[in-house]
């Protein structure tokens, strides 16, 4: 039954869907997982996320998808396992894995389908204040930048003889002060790149792609509180059990 | 011609600095003018641009004295994105100016800054990836792109904010040659459209025929006119110029290369390098001199061929160990300067304080001894670098693009310090993609990638 | 109180970044060591010296949570609990900072420090352990393991503070930071 529900949210479907509705769905079910009690209730949940993750393959990401899975399957056998040893309880130690199945896999799922852009978006749309915005946009398009930095430093020092990674002691001097010299070198040209592209903080900013609520957002909102009941549902009558 | 922009008596003196790095200058700028800039590194005409952008001194500090008026009203109080609404800003940092991570996204995030609404945004997006030829890249990500797309990328961006006055900081930096012509065609067709542009570059021979008015800084000067810029001078002296007989190679090969190439660029030539021989390798951007640097210091393997240095295959060799006895100055002094004094970074372990002092005083560097390596200029980073590398007595030293980012005194005395360290035995192995570098050095030069 | 201008919010990204790539390099260290709390301990120095160079930088009330606030949405990517404990974490360190009036002085970025890497890491332990099994959540508050707990982060917060100051030092012997502009 969840799969046929699940079969029409194809990967290009929920990469579409209104992302501050998947952000949203994503929060709720996290929350939802913890109050979940009864163990069919909570494999429903697992379930219904692992189809959707499943959904989100894609030739490119194939690779990474079936390895996280192959070594998410391993440690939650092995998770079950030392929980029945320290429980005395299969039931207690499956419910547990099963939960953090259900309060680890929403994140990924989001990330997998929404893109940095449209992330922004959505907290634009939240009316988060821009200045925040801002910094996750600069953090999004620096963070390789610098970590380049760290490593042509890294370079550096072994092109004087040091080999840092053996030689701690090396690490203040030779890694950090030279790469906070370059972080606040960055700082300082990158604002100075944003003034003259005209941002302005205070000021009124307009929304190139604004969000705009679709058919396929309603279907997908649905859905979701579909899957939500039942799963209440299902807990609700095997209370206790 | 009504003159859109009028600097009058401008003098501008960087903090701890005695001399004004300009003396008072005017300027006038009509509607829909090219003016060129043109001197060489340090000469200033950087420093003109950040005056005039609001750069200097709000955010580097300074003294300016002088006006700089916007169709006659005082610019001087308005901060840098304040003037971005008359003037369309592009510096030399091309990452510093790219700040999401997608390039419709780029270009719309200045139109969004100025508030536009949504549809407008959409054409003027559109128009600017067609007029830069950017059509194809629509969708990348901007860490796909190169350095050369990224500028095309920079100037779209500005130029679609459609400012009336342009402030270009040598924007064919990076762009190749239909690059360089599809932007000077632009600019001839924002001037007759009545965009009045002010262009930075050294390049004159380059864009001299689209600009209306010529200048040239000298010393903080500004002067009418423009000339191709003074060869290197470095001091020739009688005696310098009997020792300029190239040092023929000892006999043994210090290093061989056989059949060596990386990643996607071609074969790199066979190298055969002697003990005391200086070798210039030549070549445009991107050709892959650096990585060949990089291939013979250890820091990349080769996917084909091998490398020999001191009789032993570098493949299995770590970097720490090759670093003993080879030296690589690197292009950006900011990744190896690890001191906390000037002295301290050439005074390391197994230098002696004399030798090390002796090193300082051949770059110039001595009266900045207890200076902090971080507060000197690019051009002393560079020589403190090479400094550092040249104190431990390498038998070779790798250096990389000798030339960008130095002012012609900073490159003679660099090259004087280099031509002491061959004189004593040492091998040099540098690149450039200035040539005049190679007589001055007396280098063998060996070309990479094919001409042109 | 100065306004916060452009460059503020600026410096603050790149502290921010700073703290990711201190974690980058910090994780894989522990990655084999099972202990709750142990990740964020390990963390500590490294992302102490962007986090204290930040409210040098900054001094205002608000710098930390604007530093770890965009760290949090940044690492809500990975997952919604690691966004929970670090929100709670500031939430906490900016209140007690509030009475304290900001990170002007070296006392007061010291104070931070502790505060919040020992709140993150107790915090980020206990939210972990009750993700797990709540019975861990309980085995984890008996006082002999969250006292030590606590002890030991707050004193690597305190290392990582410690040097964070000598960057600052160097920082303002370059001329490149402008403490008191």
């Amino acid at each position: 039954m969840s799969i046929a529900r699940a079969s029409s949210k194809s990967p290009g479907f929920l990469t579409r869907v209104n992302p501050l509705a998947k952000i949203i769905v994503s929060l709720v079910i996290t929350g939802m997982a913890f109050s979940v009690k009864n163990v069919w209730a909570m494999g429903v949940l697992a379930a219904v996320l692992v189809v959707l993750l499943m959904l989100c393959i894609t030739r490119q990401n194939i690779r990474q998808i079936g390895q996280g899975m192959i070594a998410g399957t391993i440690a939650l056998l092995l998770f079950v396992a030392i929980g029945t040893l320290l429980l005395n309880n299969v039931q207690a130690a499956l419910l547990y894995g099963l939960r953090l199945v259900a309060i680890l896999l929403p994140t990924p799922l989001l990330a997998l389908t929404t893109p940095p852009a449209d992330l922004v978006r959505a907290l634009q749309a939240a009316k988060l204040p821009s200045f925040l915005i801002l910094s996750l946009m600069l953090t999004w398009r620096f963070l390789p930048i610098i970590q380049q930095e760290s490593q042509r430093i890294l370079e550096a020092n072994q092109l004087r003889g040091v080999d840092i990674s053996r030689q701690p002691q090396h690490w203040f001097a030779g890694l950090f002060v030279p790469l906070i010299f370059r972080i606040v070198s960055y700082a300082d040209d990158v604002t100075i790149g944003l003034e003259t592209r005209g941002y302005d903080p205070n000021a009124t900013r307009s929304m190139s792609q604004p969000l705009v609520w679709q058919l396929r957002d309603t279907l997908f909102v649905i859905g979701s509180v579909l899957v939500v009941v039942l799963v209440g549902y299902l807990d609700s009558v095997n209370a206790g059990g | 011609m009504p003159s859109l922009l009028t600097i009058t008596d401008l003098s501008f003196t960087h903090i701890g600095r005695s001399q004004p790095t300009i003396n008072p200058i005017h300027l006038t700028l009509q509607v829909g003018e090219i003016v060129l800039i043109a001197g060489a590194t340090g000469s200033g005409k950087s420093t003109l641009l950040n005056c005039i952008a609001g750069i200097s001194p709000i955010h580097t500090g300074g003294t300016l004295t002088g006006n700089i008026q916007y169709n006659h009203e005082s610019i001087l109080e308005w901060s840098v994105q304040q003037r971005s609404r008359i003037l369309g800003i592009v510096l030399q940092n091309v990452e510093t100016q790219l700040f999401t991570d997608q390039v419709t996204e780029e270009l719309a995030f200045g139109l969004e800054n100025l508030n536009l609404p949504p549809a407008q945004i959409g054409l003027l997006t559109n128009a600017a990836l067609q007029e830069f030829g950017l059509e194809s890249q629509r969708n990348w990500a901007i860490t796909q792109l190169s350095a050369g797309q990224k500028q095309r990328l920079i100037l779209a961006c500005v130029l679609a904010m459609n400012q009336p006055l342009l402030l270009l900081d040598e924007p064919f930096a990076y762009l190749d040659r239909a690059g360089a012509e599809l932007l000077l065609r632009l600019l001839k067709h924002r001037a007759t459209q009545g965009q009045s542009i002010l262009l930075v570059e050294h390049r004159l021979d380059l864009v001299k025929d689209v600009c209306d008015r010529v200048f040239q800084f000298e010393a903080g000067h500004l002067v009418e006119g423009g000339r191709a810029l003074a060869s290197v001078s470095v001091n020739r002296t009688g005696v310098e110029s009997e020792e300029a007989i190239k040092h023929a190679p000892s006999g043994s090969h210090i290093l061989q290369t056989q059949n060596v190439s990386w990643g996607g660029y071609p074969a790199f030539p066979d190298l055969e390098i002697g003990q005391g021989e200086t070798v210039l390798l030549k070549g445009d951007n991107g050709c892959g001199k650096t990585t060949l640097l990089k291939l013979l210091c250890g820091l990349l393997k080769p996917s084909t061929g091998k490398i020999k240095l001191f009789g032993r295959n570098t493949r299995k060799q770590r970097v720490v160990h090759i670093a003993k006895t080879a030296g690589f100055v690197l292009q950006n002094p900011n990744h190896q300067l690890f001191g906390d004094s000037v002295r301290q970074e050439v005074l390391q372990p197994g230098v002696t304080t004399l030798a090390a002092e002796q090193m300082l005083e051949q770059l110039r560097l001595s009266d900045r001894a207890e200076q902090h390596p971080q507060s000197l200029s690019q051009g002393q980073k560079r020589r403190l670098a090479l400094g550092a590398v040249l104190v431990r007595q390498p038998q070779l030293c790798l250096l990389d693009e000798i030339t960008v980012g130095q002012d012609p005194q900073s490159l003679s005395l660099m090259l004087e310090v280099l031509r002491n360290f061959t004189q004593q035995g040492g091998t040099l192995i540098l690149t450039s993609h200035d040539p005049q570098v190679a007589d001055c050095l007396n280098a063998r030069v060996i070309q990479i990638g094919s001409r042109g | 109180m100065k306004p916060w201008t452009l460059k503020d919010y600026v410096f603050a990204a790149f502290m921010t970044i700073g703290i990711a790539v201190a974690s980058a390099i910090a994780v894989p260290l522990t990655l084999g060591i099972p202990l709750p709390g142990v990740r964020t301990i390990v963390w500590a120095p490294f992302g102490g010296i962007f986090l204290t160079l930040g409210m040098a930088r900054l001094q205002r009330s608000g710098s930390v949570a604007l530093m770890i606030g965009t760290l949090a949405l940044l690492l809500s990517r990975l997952s919604w609990i690691i966004t929970a404990f670090l929100v709670i974490s500031l939430v906490i360190t900016e209140i007690m900072m509030l009475v304290r009036g900001g990170y002007r002085s070296k006392f007061n970025r010291l104070l931070g420090n502790v505060i919040f890497f020992a709140s993150t890491t107790v915090t980020g332990a206990l939210i972990g352990a009750y993700t797990a099994s709540p019975g861990l959540t309980q085995w984890l508050s008996q006082p002999w393991i969250l006292l030590p707990m606590t002890l030991l982060s707050g004193l690597a917060g305190a290392i990582g503070w410690w040097l964070g100051e000598l960057v600052i030092k160097q920082l303002q012997r370059a001329g490149k930071l402008d403490v008191d502009r």
